[in-house]
């Protein structure tokens, strides 16, 4: 199963493999790709996060599933990987954005929230008796800088970006960003484009599918689009043509 | 000096302005009735934008100045944005709060000027924190408030501030036996800060 020299080297994660990999932070990074599609956008009016859910069994409510989840007033973020790890990390968050508000009565700014999370996630390489977090977070806010997206990964590294997609299909709709994203882009387009670029992997193009959360830079103010708002916004984004699926 | 009161020696003054904010404080350091020193400083920069200025036993005086210092120069490099005159003032006020068994014996104000424009700020020794367009503090303070309360208007500017606020202190000098001995002042505008020192 393991080549001779892989062998071992992934037994603990604080053990580094003769080419300087640790492989348990690695596997946490292929639990990520195996989750559900997730996208992150920001636009000169504000950042959408948003995510696909997948139908587990006739019998479950959707509703129920969370994958785009608020930090703060002014910040959200999307997670794609295992699920109950995600609650982890997203309850740091929180606690860390009102230890904020607490400590300077002002909000966090994005970034420093994103470095929060990264920093634990950082820790959870490095000790012993722990697991890396299999989990990546798409963390997006508007804050005194204008609006702000980062993601990071299990290994503890974080990036800004303008655009970025995490879980399986994140390939296909990464590409499909860079050809279509723009900055200069209102909140509804910034959405839309958001739900065609999902759409490419996604199983259906039911609202219920979808979840998608909002800050924009007027308001400053994260909210979850209702089932409403997301048909009408399907609705739209079909009117105005879907990317065409690539065959399987 | 049974009384606490009795212990925040000095007056110290701050009037935020049109263009800025100005922070002065004398310079004596009384035990009693020993007059130890007549060069304490008791007007701080925090940062370019932010300063403090207290009343108060020095030696608490200079401790909460070093905290916040060391505090707000780390903040300012992880969040890579100067940071507000509120933040700098909450942030000492729950330092001030955490040791309300065993407080600091300094009355403080946090001045500056951020993206909200001039700002002011005062703290007892508890923590409370209240923001202001003039205070006095300390045990001269009943005699330098009248004058900033005829005198101040909120058009007036940092030049006819720092003016207004040397005369109130020397008023409290004049009356109060815990102040005396010369003039620290801290002017702060969009273009940075100056300090300035005066000789009675």
């Amino acid at each position: 199963m393991f080549s001779p020299q892989m062998a071992g080297y992934d037994r603990a994660i604080t053990i580094f493999s003769p080419e300087g990999e640790l492989y348990q932070v690695r596997y946490a990074g292929e639990a990520v790709k195996r989750g559900w599609a997730t996208v992150g956008l920001k636009c000169s009016d504000g950042v959408v996060l948003a995510a696909e859910k997948r139908k587990l069994g006739p019998l479950i409510d959707l509703n129920s599933v969370e994958k785009v989840y608020m930090i703060d007033t002014h910040i959200g973020a999307a997670s794609a990987g295992l699920l109950s790890d995600a609650r982890i990390l997203i309850d740091y968050a929180r606690e860390q954005a009102q230890i904020y508000r607490l400590l300077y009565d002002e909000q966090a700014d994005v970034e420093y929230i994103t470095k929060r999370i990264s920093d634990l996630e950082q820790a959870y390489t490095q000790h012993g008796g722990v697991r890396p977090f299999g989990i990546a977070l798409i963390i997006g806010g508007v804050d005194k800088n204008g609006p702000r997206l980062y993601q990071t990964d299990p290994s503890g590294i974080y990036f800004g970006y303008y655009a970025t997609a995490l879980g399986s299909g994140s390939t296909l709709i990464l590409e499909y960003l860079e050809k279509n994203y723009k900055y200069e882009m209102d909140i509804n387009s910034c959405i839309k484009l958001t739900i065609k670029s999902l759409s490419l992997v996604a199983e259906s193009l039911e609202a219920d599918r979808f979840e998608i959360g909002v800050i924009d830079i007027k308001t400053k103010y994260f909210r979850k689009l209702t089932m409403g708002e997301l048909s009408k916004l399907i609705e739209e984004a079909k009117s105005e043509g879907l990317p065409q699926k690539p065959s399987a | 000096m049974s009384n606490e009161i009795e212990l925040m020696t000095g007056t110290t003054v701050g009037i935020k302005a049109k263009d800025g904010v100005v922070l002065a404080a004398e310079k004596r350091v009384s035990y009693g009735f020993y007059l130890m020193s007549k060069s304490g400083k008791k007007v701080y920069p925090i940062t370019n934008r932010v300063g403090i200025a207290s009343s108060g036993v020095l030696a608490d005086i200079q401790t909460i100045t070093k905290v916040i210092r060391a505090n707000i120069a780390n903040m300012e490099i992880e969040m890579k944005r100067p940071v507000s005159v509120r933040a700098t003032a909450k942030l000492l006020s729950i330092i001030l709060f955490q040791n309300k068994y065993m407080p600091y014996i300094a009355e403080t104000m946090v001045g500056g000027i951020d993206d909200e424009g001039p700002k002011l700020f005062i703290l007892d020794s508890w923590g409370s924190l209240i923001e202001d367009d003039f205070a006095a503090l300390g045990n001269g303070a009943r005699t330098a408030i009248g004058l900033i309360e005829t005198g101040y208007t909120s058009s007036i500017t940092v030049k006819e501030a720092k003016e207004l606020a040397i005369r109130a202190i020397k008023e409290a000098i004049a009356r109060d036996p815990t102040s005396g001995d010369g003039i620290d002042t801290l002017t702060i505008t969009s273009s940075g800060y100056s300090e300035d020192s005066i000789k009675l």
